[in-house]
């Protein structure tokens, strides 16, 4: 079984308003020659067209020239040194001289009554409830419910519920929105409209960083041969996982009133069986655990698999469908 | 505050157990004081807001802010008949009613959408527990807390019955004319238009906004006498109500004519304040009585039509079939022994006896075929439409069936055969005569051998025909017998070699012809509609073996079976959860595969089943990607997961650049509406290869196994026999 192949870590870094606002390459210390290659792929060059892709000053030095060139070259920009803060308590504005991006878990920690966490993203309810008056095809409104989290979990949690679910297992979004049917659809929006005043400002963050776990897992289960279905299971383990963070609880208590297929609860708390694996792998690439991830996909994938194309994709997935929905509704 | 109360009463706590006996005194007392402090604050601060909300006469519901059900007071469980056990921790949703109809008006909850300012009322549907559905007031608000979070909504709730009542009578009035087939028409005191309905418009050809304003004038046509038009005019001013016929004029000029009725609506005073004509177009109905006087040729025996009758009918058909490539048949049908009863026992039981076949051959037909009495003892069938010309041999044998039994008349018991000669077009031509005529040469053929029975007049269709008809009538038997099998054709993954799933293909084990593919039969099957009985057959069977290989601790894979069009119904779900029930399958072990041409019929009809399926957790895969003429955007309506790529396409890669071409598109679509492929028909290393590096996620074929039977299958699940897909070591750069 060849290595797997992992160059950079990939992070997003906010904005003063913590929106995502540029994608960090941090190159692995075991980085190779093939450091290069990533900069020759035409998927980089894509992605830094439309988004900013930089590199912090101390990594960049760290580049041999060509690298560092290649990188240039290819649309991502080394930043001067102190661009980055990296924020380890709640922050104060204004951001000090200099600083472009933050980076870092600390301000993404939310106390555990914020009750905009737990209604989820009301421009992306308004834009469901928006699909939803156009008679939008299932599959626009699914794309919606992939890039929320929140939102995603509480469609879930009611078509659990007694009284308005089925009792079945939910193996796909599209699944529960079927479930439902639109006029329920449509009233459960307009309630959580109400009861949603406004976004709260960490959001954009998590959900990217939700959107983008759950898509790179999504792209791994497909490397790894699963069907459909199991590769919609891998998203939504990755779309999950953050959900203990989101609403300030221990995950087991969120994912309880969702009754999970089993496997997919086993991967979530205890990273176990195949789809665990799958999970502890792509959270180890967000570290840049090159040893961890070696070691999970051991077995799963056939072929040696370029890490840093399958997240290059998810973020640029991510990106667009952001994209996508901030534009008005058509119609 | 409470929190710091709790806090000393933990320390006491401690300090009680550090000092044992001395000091413990005084602490024990501190802590048992605090506690009371605590429980009074408890029983004096929630429970009071409790205590009031409960002893409220008004239903008051509290809700999380995700709207599930926190609260429930007494009155609301009198309001809705669910107890407070019963509601809370359930979702708001569930007191929802349906919509009274999902077409008309705006739906009742829209305002919430625009609620944004804490606090607002609005008119509602809501459910009780009895599912009595009743309009209720209600005013939804957000609690807030100590930090200005919202906590939860409270919504207030009031039934209001009787406005509603009104106003929904109004609205079904309102529906009630517009919906009308007859026009409407509303005019003024002026004689103004002030109103039409869409049937008006229909009629007319003029909108409402070309008609308001105008006088009924707009219609005029022009041909009435003008002591007509006063006529009319005074029943509109109020003479009294007046029904007739008025000849009048559509936007297009062309004149129609209207049966009318006009009435006139008054004030208190007394005075017409509007007046409504009422009126249909009875053009088509004079069109439908005027042919019929065309074509009172009628056979006086039998009511049946007369040969000019039919000549004109069939040529109609027969025009039409020239530019729709349309295919159909003619059936001589001449009576055995009919001569002879006629001769021994009268003309009038010979009549008799021909009013019986004519009806019996009637009932054993469709509508929409053609029966002629052609001749004494002739009858003539036209089918005018059949998807294929050897059905005509099934009705040739459903009426020689039907004329088998025997005829009971005036106390006897008779018994006609008959002959049949059957000419099809376009094959044998496209001319009423030539067909009348080869039909009648394949009948005299038939009378020639003595026996009841019936001919093509071409050979080869003759030779088709026989053959279909056996294999169909053995096909029944088959079914019956159990001499029908499942064989499982592995799916793999182009990436992980690994089995994925299988589709279900049918297989006959022939007590003499050995094993015939379902190529052969089952086109048979769809003519005959025994395709319904046969794909019911089918789910049980995957069913069935999926709970066996469940029960053998086989780690069972998606089965896949086809569904075919003539199972798709509204029924379909309800029997395919039936079976899943019988054998306790979960439905994602369950695939169907659907054909192209499925997705062409009404997409209205097809899209809420499939939408049903899916939400029952079944994945459709659509068969025959490519063949038809689905687009991108046509695909995108439908609820489906997989698309396979067809053995026509994967046969001609890699070397064919327009199978490549092809199979490179659906690959690529696919991935735009996140479904997976899997290509059929793969047979070779260079075309997994191929399909490989375009992304295609799975294949099927004989480059892996061909459909095997059940226990092989098992046997590669228990081995987890892979496909070797993995690439060749070098890798980089391709």
């Amino acid at each position: 079984m060849g290595a797997q192949s992992q160059q950079v870590v990939m992070r997003l870094l906010a904005d003063a308003a913590l929106r995502p606002a540029a994608l960090q390459l941090i190159p692995l210390a075991a980085a190779d020659g093939r450091l290069a290659d990533l900069f020759a792929q035409p998927a980089m060059a894509e992605l830094a067209a439309c988004f900013p892709c930089v590199i912090a000053a101390d990594d960049g030095a760290r580049l041999p020239p060509a690298t560092a060139d290649a990188a240039q070259a290819v649309g991502c920009r080394i930043l001067a040194a102190g661009a980055i803060l990296a924020v380890k308590a709640p922050l104060v504005a204004p951001l000090p001289a200099g600083v472009s991006y933050l980076a870092g878990d600390a301000f993404l920690q939310l106390s555990a009554r914020s009750a905009a966490s737990k209604t989820g993203s009301r421009t992306l309810a308004l834009r469901l409830a928006q699909l939803v008056a156009a008679d939008a095809e299932t599959r626009e409104i699914e794309e919606v419910f992939r890039l929320e989290p929140t939102l995603s979990y509480h469609l879930l949690r009611l078509v659990n519920s007694p009284g308005v679910g089925v009792g079945r297992q939910i193996t796909s979004f599209a699944q529960a929105i079927l479930i439902l049917g639109r006029n329920q659809l449509r009233r459960w929006l307009n309630l959580l409209l109400f009861a949603a005043r406004k976004d709260d400002p960490r959001a954009p963050m998590l959900m990217a960083r939700a959107t983008v776990r759950a898509r790179s897992l999504e792209l791994l289960a497909r490397e790894a041969g699963y069907d459909r279905e199991g590769q919609e299971k891998a998203f939504m383990a990755g779309m999950f996982s953050l959900l203990g963070m989101m609403f300030g609880m221990p995950l087991a208590e969120v994912l309880q009133p969702l009754r999970l297929d089993p496997a997919l609860l086993a991967a979530l708390l205890r990273r176990e069986g195949e789809l665990g694996d799958l999970m502890a792998a792509v959270e180890a690439c967000e570290q840049g655990d090159v040893a961890q991830l070696q070691t999970r996909l051991a077995t799963l994938v056939p072929a040696p698999i370029d890490l840093d194309l399958l997240r290059l994709g998810a973020f640029r997935w991510m990106l667009d469908l952001v994209r996508e929905n901030q534009e008005p509704a058509h119609g | 505050m409470a929190d710091a109360l709790l806090k000393r009463c933990l320390d006491l706590c401690r300090e009680l157990r550090a000092a044992g006996g001395a000091t413990g005194g005084a602490a024990l007392e501190e802590l048992e004081s605090t506690l009371a402090t605590l429980l009074a604050r408890a029983t004096a601060a929630l429970p009071l807001q409790t205590r009031i909300i409960e002893q409220l006469r008004e239903p008051i519901i509290t809700m999380d802010l995700a709207g599930y059900v926190t609260g429930w007071n007494p009155a609301a469980e009198e309001l809705l008949g669910y107890s407070a056990a019963e509601a809370i921790g359930q979702h708001i949703l569930f007191l929802y009613a349906e919509e009274p109809d999902e077409n008309g008006g705006p739906p009742d909850e829209m305002p919430e959408l625009f609620l944004d300012n804490g606090s607002s009322f609005f008119e509602v549907r809501r459910r009780k527990k009895s599912g009595e559905v009743f309009w209720a007031g209600m005013s939804l608000s957000t609690i807030i807390g100590d930090d200005g979070e919202p906590l939860g909504l409270v919504s207030h709730l009031t039934e209001i019955t009787h406005r509603r009542a009104t106003e929904e009578q109004l609205r079904l009035q309102a529906r009630v004319i517009d919906k009308s087939e007859q026009g409407i028409l509303i005019t003024d005191a002026d004689e103004k238009i002030v109103f039409v309905n869409a049937a008006f418009t229909q009629i007319t050809g003029y909108t409402a906004e070309e008609a308001l304003g105008k006088t009924p004038d707009l219609l005029r046509s022009g041909v009435h006498s003008s002591d007509f038009r006063a006529e009319v005019r005074a029943a509109m001013t109020g003479a009294g109500p007046w029904q007739g016929e008025i000849v009048g004029k559509r936007k297009n000029g062309e004149l129609f004519p209207q049966s009318v009725s006009i009435s006139v609506v008054r004030n208190e005073a007394g005075e017409v304040t509007h007046a409504f004509s009422v009126f249909s177009d009875i053009s088509v109905l004079r069109a439908t009585e005027e042919r019929m006087r065309q074509l009172a040729n009628y056979d006086t025996l039998t009511g049946l039509p007369n040969r000019t009758q039919l000549n004109q009918l069939v040529g109609q058909a027969l025009a039409s079939a020239r530019r729709n490539e349309t295919h159909g048949a003619l059936l001589v049908i001449d009576l055995f022994r009919f001569t002879s009863i006629n001769d021994a026992l009268g003309s009038e039981v010979g009549d008799a006896l021909l009013r019986e076949v004519g009806g019996r051959l009637r009932c054993a037909l469709r509508n929409e075929d053609v029966l002629a009495r052609v001749g004494g003892d002739e009858f003539v069938v036209a089918l005018l439409d059949i998807r294929k010309r050897e059905h005509s041999a099934f009705v040739a044998q459903k009426l020689l069936r039907v004329l088998g039994e025997p005829f009971l008349i005036a106390g006897h018991k008779l018994y006609v055969g008959a002959a049949i000669g059957i000419s099809v077009y376009p094959g044998d031509g496209l001319e009423t005569a030539d067909l009348l005529r080869f039909a009648d040469v394949a009948m005299k053929r038939v009378q020639k051998s003595g026996d009841t029975g019936y001919l093509f007049y071409s050979p080869e269709m003759d030779r088709r025909a026989r053959e279909n008809l056996r294999l169909e009538g053995e096909l029944r038997t088959a079914l019956v017998n159990g001499d029908l099998q499942l064989h499982y054709q592995p799916k793999v993954s182009l990436r992980s070699g690994r089995i994925v799933g299988s589709e279900a293909l049918l297989r006959w084990r022939h007590p003499m012809e050995g094993m015939i593919g379902p190529a052969v039969f089952v086109p048979i099957a769809e003519e005959t509609g025994l395709i319904f009985d046969i794909g019911e057959w089918v789910l049980d069977e995957a069913c069935r073996q999926l709970r066996a290989w469940l029960d053998a601790g086989i780690a069972a894979r998606p089965v896949a079976v086809n569904i075919s069009a003539r199972q798709f119904d509204a029924h379909l779900p309800a029997r395919i959860q039936a079976a899943l029930d019988r054998h306790r399958i979960e439905a994602r072990l369950l695939r169907l595969e659907i054909t192209e041409s499925l997705l062409v019929r009404v997409p209205e009809l097809v899209i809420p089943i499939m939408n049903e399926l899916v939400a029952m957790g079944l994945a459709l895969a659509l068969d025959d990607f490519g063949t038809g003429y689905s687009s991108l955007a046509y695909l995108k309506k439908f609820p489906i997961s997989t698309l396979k790529i067809d053995r026509a396409f994967v046969i001609g890669i890699p070397g064919d650049d327009n199978d490549c071409a092809i199979a490179r598109a659906i690959v690529t679509m696919s991935q735009q509406l996140r479904q997976e492929t899997v290509a059929e028909g793969v047979e070779t290393e260079a075309q997994m290869r191929f399909l490989q590096a375009l992304g295609c996620d799975q294949l099927q074929g004989y480059l892996f196994s061909p459909p095997v039977a059940a226990d092989v299958f098992a046997a590669m699940l228990r081995t987890d026999r892979r496909l070797d897909c993995a690439l060749p070591e070098k890798l980089a750069g391709d």
